[in-house]
């Protein structure tokens, strides 16, 4: 950090078996701060990005992590499969701030320099559940569910699986498949078999989930599809037509970012898709820019919160009072410096090619608790 | 009822999936002898093409599709062809599998190179949104294409290869290449043609199937692996076969979705093809297994101790020397380096020495970091590499036990079929995501606890193992390790059981994983399933035969190439956007067909070489006076040793033995003589126990013998030599004829108890191979190269030597003094029965003679009763047979 800048480190799986996975977390995380300084900084100081690739692999993300450390003020916006390798070293250097989304159990459970613009350990909000149980009675005694069987996945499932139950939810059909599956004709026909009329999915990929869609409705078998994992800006591409992907519901612990609604309802994602626009035009929104974008923005508000006698020891004291963050309404609040998850959701439902709020809340919903899963 | 139809048909649906895939993967290999593991890359990258072609540049679906099957996927078959796949002719069992995996990277790289994963690009489907109902399940227009492509597939290219010139043609090319040649043919453009084929074929999959399974790099590349147990049902040739194979395996996983109503049955589903592919290599006779035969050059001969402690040594002070002078981020890396050299090493014993390949040594490695974990705990207690490298032994013993009569390309199939069933059904579960296991550094009282220093100790560790590998190497176990590897066949008839120490091989080189895999995770302290998944294997046994796989600098170069690539895209991550790592692998996966040592083997070499050059010309050791010379063993004569009564033996509608019966008397040497095919070979090998007669029995020394195999016929007293060399050519003489003597010795009652050395120097003594014991049996003349198997033969002290051809390539003075030996060996009270062309030899020195003709003992008698026979000069010895039938006649 000088008089005129403050340098952030970044380090996100770059590159991989994915090429480009968490591209977008480098993106908005960028974005938010050509914004910030383009609005003069704070306190005089330009902020400076200095991304690292985390190559998708555990020692290359402590490498990354350890050649940043003594080069930058904090770790802002990353975002890796393999966080938990990262905050080793982090953890080792408790001085050095990281406001990063933390994915994995090390990085949440690091609650000394580690903030994550939304806490979200293992477990599920029980809002969106029980909404869904009060709306389909009947549906949600007999829920279906494909899911990836790889450790993240299934454990994302299991903990869903745990707060629907404490909305009545019944899981009759609960399939794994595999990493290389792309047909899924026996998994969709064993849940008609089995009397499924709800299918939820957040344990797959986009791609996976509009395929089960796609074939479901081959066989006119038209289920109720609560599918928190279709809110993607590819989701209505893989459906191939608006028509494919009409009636699809979710929820979602952040803002509609994608849509101009919500751009309306909220300044922050008007904000948010205008700088992602000017700094990455070839770049689509996605979560990871999301989460990127919101962790920058908590980080400067820290920064500005501190003042221009900022030291580490200053911001962390600082971001710990943060009790409830919603990085202006782009995020459901949870508490960041006490390191508790939200409760609050969005409803949305696709409909003319679009996500839309599913129910007349012009805010977020927050009428649950969230069930954390061990 | 109906909802079985239903999973019936889906499963047929998914059965023509694999079928689609599993069809061109068999046509490659019939007409090449290759087993592609890029088939699948293929396909992907010629559907991404199609793509480009159809939606990209928006040309017409008949324009795009002639584009990609007539022009680019057949020029990608033929520049495979000429690139990669050409080179390769005689290569060991696992090179083809690492080349072809290493072009799977390349286009993997390639598609990221031109298309971006991270943006949606669909395939739209032939017909779309039209389908037909069958059975309560709706069968997609696009679906039926599929069906009817892969059955049309199956027909015609069945057509093709049973009644066209040239499929008959690419047939008979893997067979034989210059059987082809001499029949005018080329072997290298009916080789080329086939390439063209399998990548049209390939091609035809990927674009076919894409709009089905999504247009991703990843999974249309690894769909291809769901087709292997479909291919190898059809036992790599039958196209029939692989289609029903897929339509077992298609509708198998079809029915486990439908019925499972446990965890562990729906887990099963997750593995099926897995399971289907494990139990057809295990059910399938050997036989039947083509290709099942390494065709390995032998490794390099081992380091000498002085040059081997020395070379540790110097790896362990430039290790303690650099350690302070690098980054942490090097320092980290070149600790990789030695993490993955140490997985290495277990491959270097496993296939560099041992001749088997794996595909689930990660595996093992998985299993060993598991272990370290749960023992060595926070504190990292040294015990947990013990315990590391107990539960991935106990493991690879458990794996290998059921695939021991597998080799090659089939021994590769079944460890990846159990590297990916354990890392969807284990590793998922216990290790967790994202670094979720957490392995301490093993600690060890008195050292330091930092980077640097368990950076020394990692260079410590991989020298020591060195030392102990190439110990091993020189040592009974090495020499018993190398003749399984040059000859498996010339072992079992020295009574040594192939099975165990193939089971020590495999459980040793998978503790040494473990130990790898232990030290390697230990380095972050973090490890996850994606740190151990099989094709990651694969990947790691590319690089070992990159930095070269017979050599312990190969497994060094080959650890420092896979750590190589995370440093370089730190320094420059802006090569990350170049898919330097999927390139520059695959790109080496080019040098492995021209340098199939790698190079590690380069530097052995050369290194050879300058020692050759600089080194004081010397006489080959005498070590006789060293011991005290045994007696060769004393045998009563007269006695019946080999009693063969009415054996039948036939392949396929060919009758090569009938009514076969003779005999062989301790004491004497009886010659069994015939024209080329009569039979002779066939006979030894039913003695031995390597050919099973369908009707006969064979008595050894009073024992029946006709069930036995042929390690227990052995141990029972009978040795041979083989028409076609068997020798162990990584050994020098000496060291063929110690390791026949220690293999006696290992299983013999014999109360005289002799040493081993002094038996192989009394046997080099006296069939006069002293000259070049010290000399490897590799570039041997034949001739000498015979008496190689003679003396190891001789070895074991033998009730009956069988003798397949032993005078050819020899002089005429080499003969003489080779009749001398026999005679001595008689002598003693041996049986001996001898095969030989060499008509005087057989008549100079032989008791008994039998005459064989197509498969029948014409017949028997003292040589000179024989060569009175008439209808043996008619068949055997050239007389005019009307001028004969005169003779008998008058």
């Amino acid at each position: 950090m000088t008089a005129t800048a403050i340098t952030v480190g970044n380090v996100s799986d770059l590159s991989g078996p994915v090429p480009g996975l968490f591209q977008g977390a480098v993106n908005g995380t960028e974005s938010y701060f050509a914004y910030l300084n383009s609005q003069g900084g704070i306190d005089g100081r330009q902020v400076k990005l200095q991304a690292s690739d985390g190559q998708t692999d555990c020692t290359a993300n402590q490498n990354a992590h350890s050649s940043q450390l003594d080069n930058v003020f904090a770790f802002v916006g990353s975002f890796s499969l393999y966080d938990d390798c990262g905050t080793k070293v982090v953890a080792a250097r408790p001085d050095v701030p990281d406001v990063s989304f933390a994915l994995g159990p090390k990085t949440q459970a690091n609650t000394v320099n580690q903030f994550s613009p939304q806490y979200l350990p293992a477990g599920g909000a029980t809002g969106p559940f029980c909404y869904f149980a009060q709306k389909y009675p009947d549906k949600v005694k007999a829920v279906g569910s494909i899911y990836s069987n790889i450790p993240a996945a299934a454990n994302s499932q299991k903990a869903a699986e745990n707060a629907a139950a404490q909305c009545g939810w019944k899981f009759i059909a609960s399939i794994p498949a595999g990493a290389t599956d792309t047909t899924f004709n026996a998994q969709i026909n064993r849940m008609r078999s089995d009397g499924v009329k709800l299918v939820y999915v957040v344990a797959q990929t986009v791609g996976n989930m509009a395929e089960m869609k796609k074939e479901a409705d081959a066989q006119n078998w038209h289920p109720l599809w609560v599918v928190p994992v279709a809110y993607s800006s590819q989701f209505f591409d893989l459906m191939g037509s608006p028509e494919a992907a009409e009636g699809v519901v979710g929820y979602n612990l952040y803002a509609l970012f994608l849509g101009q609604d919500e751009a309306k309802r909220f300044t922050e994602v008007a904000l948010f898709q205008q700088w992602m626009k000017r700094v990455h035009p070839e770049a689509s929104l996605d979560l990871f820019a999301m989460y990127g974008w919101a962790a920058a923005k908590l980080f400067s508000e820290q920064v500005k919160a501190v003042g221009p006698k900022l030291t580490r020891k200053a911001f962390l004291a600082a971001i710990r009072t943060q009790h409830s963050y919603d990085a202006g309404k782009l995020l459901a609040a949870s508490d960041v410096g006490g390191h508790q998850p939200p409760k609050c959701y969005v409803l949305w439902q696709a409909r003319a090619g679009s996500f839309q709020r599913m129910d007349s809340a012009d805010d977020y919903r927050c009428d649950g608790r969230f069930v954390r899963f061990a | 009822m109906s909802s079985f139809l239903t999973f019936s048909i889906i499963g047929i649906v998914i059965g023509c999936i694999y079928a689609l895939t599993a069809s061109g993967l068999v046509v490659t290999y019939a007409t090449s002898g290759v087993f592609n593991f890029a088939h699948g890359a293929q396909g992907m990258f010629c559907a991404w093409v199609y793509w480009q072609l159809r939606v990209g540049e928006e040309l017409p679906t008949w324009l795009a599709l002639a584009v990609v099957l007539l022009l680019v996927a057949p020029l990608l078959g033929a520049v495979i062809e000429r690139v990669l796949i050409r080179p390769l002719q005689g290569a060991a069992a696992d090179i083809p599998l690492v080349v072809t995996l290493g072009l799977l990277l390349f286009l993997v790289g390639v598609a990221n190179l031109f298309w971006k994963q991270t943006e949606v690009h669909t395939l739209p489907p032939f017909f779309p949104g039209r389908s037909v109902p069958v059975f309560g399940f709706n069968v997609s227009y696009h679906q039926l294409v599929v069906l009817a492509v892969a059955v049309l597939v199956a027909v015609g290219l069945r057509v093709m290869f049973s009644a066209t010139r040239v499929g008959i043609a690419m047939r008979g090319t893997v067979d034989s290449p210059v059987l082809i040649a001499l029949a005018g043919g080329s072997p290298v453009r009916i080789q080329r043609l086939s390439w063209m084929l399998g990548s049209v074929l390939a091609a035809l999959a990927g674009i076919l199937l894409a709009p089905i399974v999504g247009l991703s790099v990843i999974q249309l590349t690894l769909l291809v692996i769901n087709g292997y147990a479909a291919a190898l049902i059809g036992r790599l040739r039958s196209l029939p076969l692989t289609v029903a194979g897929a339509m077992v395996v298609g509708v198998g996983t079809s029915y486990t979705v439908g019925y499972a109503n446990s965890d562990v049955l729906r887990e099963m589903q997750l593995i099926m093809p897995m399971i289907v592919l494990f139990i057809t290599l295990i059910v399938l006779p050997t036989a039947r297994l083509r290709g099942a035969v390494a065709t390995t050059s032998p490794a390099p001969a081992p380091a000498g101790a002085i040059s081997t402690r020395s070379w540790a040594l110097g790896l362990v002070v430039i290790a303690l020397a650099v350690a302070p002078l690098m980054s942490d981020s090097l320092v980290a890396h070149a600790s990789r380096g030695f993490g993955f050299g140490l997985i290495l090493l277990s491959m270097v014993l496993l296939t560099g020495y041992g001749g088997m390949v794996s595909l689930c040594q990660l595996t093992f490695a998985g299993l060993g970091a598991y272990a370290m974990s749960q023992v060595g705990g926070a504190s990292g207690n040294p015990l947990g590499l013990l315990a590391a490298a107990a539960l991935a032994g106990a493991v690879g013993a458990l794996v290998a036990l059921p695939t021991l009569r597998l080799r090659g390309l089939y021994l590769a199939l079944a460890t990846l079929a159990f590297g990916q069933a354990m890392d969807t059904i284990f590793f998922t579960k216990v290790l967790g995501a994202g670094g979720g296991l957490e392995v301490a550094r093993p600690h060890f009282p008195g050292l330091p606890r930092s980077d640097r220093a368990y950076f020394v100790e990692l260079a410590v560790i991989f020298a020591l193992t060195c030392v102990g590998l190439l110990w091993l190497r020189r040592g009974k176990w090495g020499r018993r390790l190398s003749a399984v590897d040059d000859s498996p066949a010339a072992c079992a008839t020295l009574g040594l059981s192939i099975a165990g120490t193939k089971l020590s091989v495999f459980a040793l080189s998978a503790a040494i994983a473990g130990v790898g895999g232990a030290l390697l995770i230990a380095i972050p302290g973090q490890g996850s399933n994606n740190d151990f998944v099989v094709l990651s294997s694969a990947a790691l046994l590319l690089s070992a035969r990159i930095g070269g796989i017979s050599t312990m600098s190969g497994a060094l170069f080959g650890g420092l190439f896979v750590a190589a690539f995370p440093a370089l895209l730190q320094s420059f991550p802006v090569l990350a956007q170049y898919q330097l790592s999927f390139l520059l692998t695959g790109l080496g996966a080019i040098t492995i067909g021209r340098l199939p040592h790698g190079i590690g083997g380069q530097i052995a070499e050369a290194a050879a070489g300058l020692r050759t050059r600089y080194a004081r010309p010397g006489q080959p050791t005498d070590r006789r006076a060293d011991f005290e010379l045994p007696k060769p063993a004393q045998h009563p004569h007269g006695d019946v040793v080999l009693l063969v009564d009415g054996i039948d033996v036939a392949f396929g509608g060919v009758q090569a033995l009938k009514q076969v019966s003779l005999t062989a008397i301790s004491g004497q040497i009886t010659g069994l003589i015939g024209p080329n095919g009569a039979g002779k070979t066939t006979f030894f090998n039913v003695v031995t126990g390597l050919e099973k007669p369908r009707a006969g029995r064979v008595v050894l020394v009073g024992t029946d013998v006709t069930t036995l195999p042929t390690h227990r016929r052995a141990r029972l007293g009978v040795a041979r030599t083989f028409q076609r060399l068997e020798v162990f050519g990584s050994l020098d003489v000496r060291g063929n004829i110690r390791a026949a003597a220690e293999f006696h010795r290992s299983w013999s009652n014999d109360d005289t108890d002799t040493d081993p050395a002094a038996v192989t120097e009394a046997v080099l003594h006296q069939v006069g191979l002293l000259s070049v014991a010290d000399q490897r049996v590799e570039g041997l003349p034949t001739g000498l190269a015979r008496l190689v198997e003679l003396g190891r033969a001789l070895a074991t002290a033998p009730r009956l030597l069988l003798l397949d051809e032993p005078a050819s390539g020899l002089s005429a003075a080499e003969t003489e003094a080779f009749a001398q030996v026999l005679r001595d060996v008689a002598a003693t009270g041996t049986a001996v029965l001898i095969v030989e062309h060499d008509v005087d030899l057989v008549m100079k020195i032989c008791a008994q003679v039998h005459v064989l003709d197509f498969g029948q003992v014409i017949a028997s008698g003292t040589p000179s009763y024989v060569q009175s026979d008439p209808l043996v000069r008619a068949a055997y010895l050239g007389d005019d047979p009307l001028a004969l039938l005169e003779e008998v006649n008058a």
